[in-house]
């Protein structure tokens, strides 16, 4: 076996890999069932030398899982400022305006937090597998759809985006290649993909303009991603009070 | 946005100080991972194991095996490590085993080893076990690794050294002429030796876990 082969096997257990070889170890260990065996006797090799030299390891590891999470979980809560006491005079005036500036910028990033939040989690409620897979099942032109969504069921999200390369004008097919871009992290190619599916008819618009949200809050960008809660808004899609929700907090 | 003190919080760690480790493991997960993780998983709990698995990995390479922190973007890097975590958890989840570690009952099979040899003890559990010819495998393997080891690796096994106090004594006891550091690091690397050999045994006599 190789150096090389064992470096990023031994790598891969220390969380240590970058997306790129990540991506190319995930889909060795789907493709190739040597390969597949050898990762697992490296991880039973691993375990049992920290046993050898540190027995009780895995006690110490739990433990400290155990006092994290025993710790709960700090939820960002909105500020609010008193800009009381305004009599006092201009200088005071001024300096307390100073300092509202200054506590208010943590805040809006707080709220910008539970934002994102929020947007996410309806993202991912908004996709509904099975009106796909009905989709697919009603029309005959549709039915390239299953293959494509049994991968994405797997989470086979690299076989998600080959199976849909030829199928880049059906919005169905294109809203799956979108989540696996997105879920690989490749946010440039789920951006082209859930546009793409916006230029077609589709009954999958909301679920494409709400994880273009997502994307952009992500990369920090909330101007972008109002302008497609605008959309949710405009459009009269079920979601849309979320949205109108959301957009006010940023 | 600021990063954490991590040297700090590490160091603090190290002294067996974790408070700050953990609320800011706490703090920082709704700040800074909770939304891409549910993206990631597709569930809440799921974002949140895998989170904290992750964390743990964390301080056991940097708290525990004193594993140089990068300098830059340790946020970026932490997010990093959750999501190879994650890709690790998905891993054995869909790993279809007919064997698993669980059963071979490993830690019972690591303490069996005295003396630089496995104790092939023949328990009335072992004898009820579908696995025994895994097991004695396994054990084979095993010796096989260690023999291949140097003295030093050999002595550090045997005595089972695990807190620092322990260790010091063992300092001693080897007249290690270096700082504790150095059988910090001995250790380590006779760690990274046991199993690369295990491995290469494991893989030579074709044992299969799954």
């Amino acid at each position: 076996m190789l150096a090389k082969e064992i470096d990023i096997i031994e790598r891969f257990f220390q969380l240590d890999l970058n997306e790129e070889e990540l991506q190319s170890f995930q889909k060795r260990l789907k493709d190739d069932s040597d390969f597949n065996t050898k990762v697992e006797q490296y991880e039973l090799a691993k375990n049992t030398a920290y046993e050898l030299f540190l027995p009780g390891h895995q006690d110490v590891l739990r433990k400290q899982k155990e006092a994290m999470q025993e710790i709960p979980v700090i939820v960002p809560e909105k500020k609010t400022i008193s800009l009381g006491k305004w009599w006092i005079g201009l200088a005071a005036s001024i300096s307390l305006l100073l300092a509202a500036a200054y506590f208010m910028m943590p805040a809006q990033n707080m709220n910008f937090a539970q934002a994102q939040l929020a947007a996410q989690q309806t993202a991912h409620e908004s996709i509904n597998l099975d009106a796909l897979n009905k989709s697919g099942t009603r029309s005959h032109e549709n039915e390239n759809i299953h293959p494509v969504l049994e991968a994405y069921q797997s989470q086979d999200f690299d076989k998600v985006v080959a199976l849909s390369d030829s199928y880049v004008n059906q919005a169905d097919i294109l809203l799956l290649r979108g989540l696996a871009f997105a879920k690989n992290g490749q946010q440039d190619e789920a951006i082209d993909s859930f546009n793409a599916l916006l230029s077609l008819p589709s009954g999958q618009k909301d679920t494409a303009l709400w994880w273009l949200t997502t994307i952009y809050l992500d990369q920090d960008n909330p101007t972008k991603a109002k302008t497609y809660l605008q959309q949710i808004i405009d459009g009269k899609f079920p979601s849309a009070r979320k949205a109108t929700e959301l957009i006010n907090q940023f | 946005m600021l990063e954490n003190n991590w040297p700090k919080i590490i160091a603090e760690s190290k002294k067996g100080n974790n408070a700050l480790f953990n609320s800011t493991v706490s703090a920082d997960y709704p700040l800074h991972f909770k939304g891409a993780l549910i993206s990631l998983t597709g569930s809440e709990d799921m974002a949140w194991e895998v989170y904290l698995n992750g964390m743990t990995k964390f301080w056991e390479r940097f708290v525990l095996h004193n594993e140089k922190l990068p300098e830059q973007n340790v946020k970026g890097y932490i997010f990093r490590m959750v999501r190879n975590n994650y890709v690790d958890e998905s891993r054995k989840l869909n790993k279809k085993s007919s064997l698993k570690l669980v059963e071979l009952d490993q830690t019972k099979l690591m303490h069996q080893y005295k003396n630089g040899k496995m104790i092939n003890e023949s328990t009335p559990e072992n004898e009820h076990h579908n696995n025994q010819i895994v097991e004695q495998q396994y054990l084979v393997a095993l010796e096989n690794a260690i023999s291949k080891l140097c003295e030093d690796c050999k002595a550090l096994i045997e005595r089972n050294i695990y807190d620092g106090e322990r260790l010091k004594n063992l300092k001693t006891e080897l007249s290690y002429t270096g700082s504790y550091q150095t059988i910090v690091e001995k250790k380590k690397r006779c760690i990274k030796k046991v199993t690369k050999l295990f491995f290469q045994e494991l893989s030579e006599m074709n044992i299969k876990i799954s």
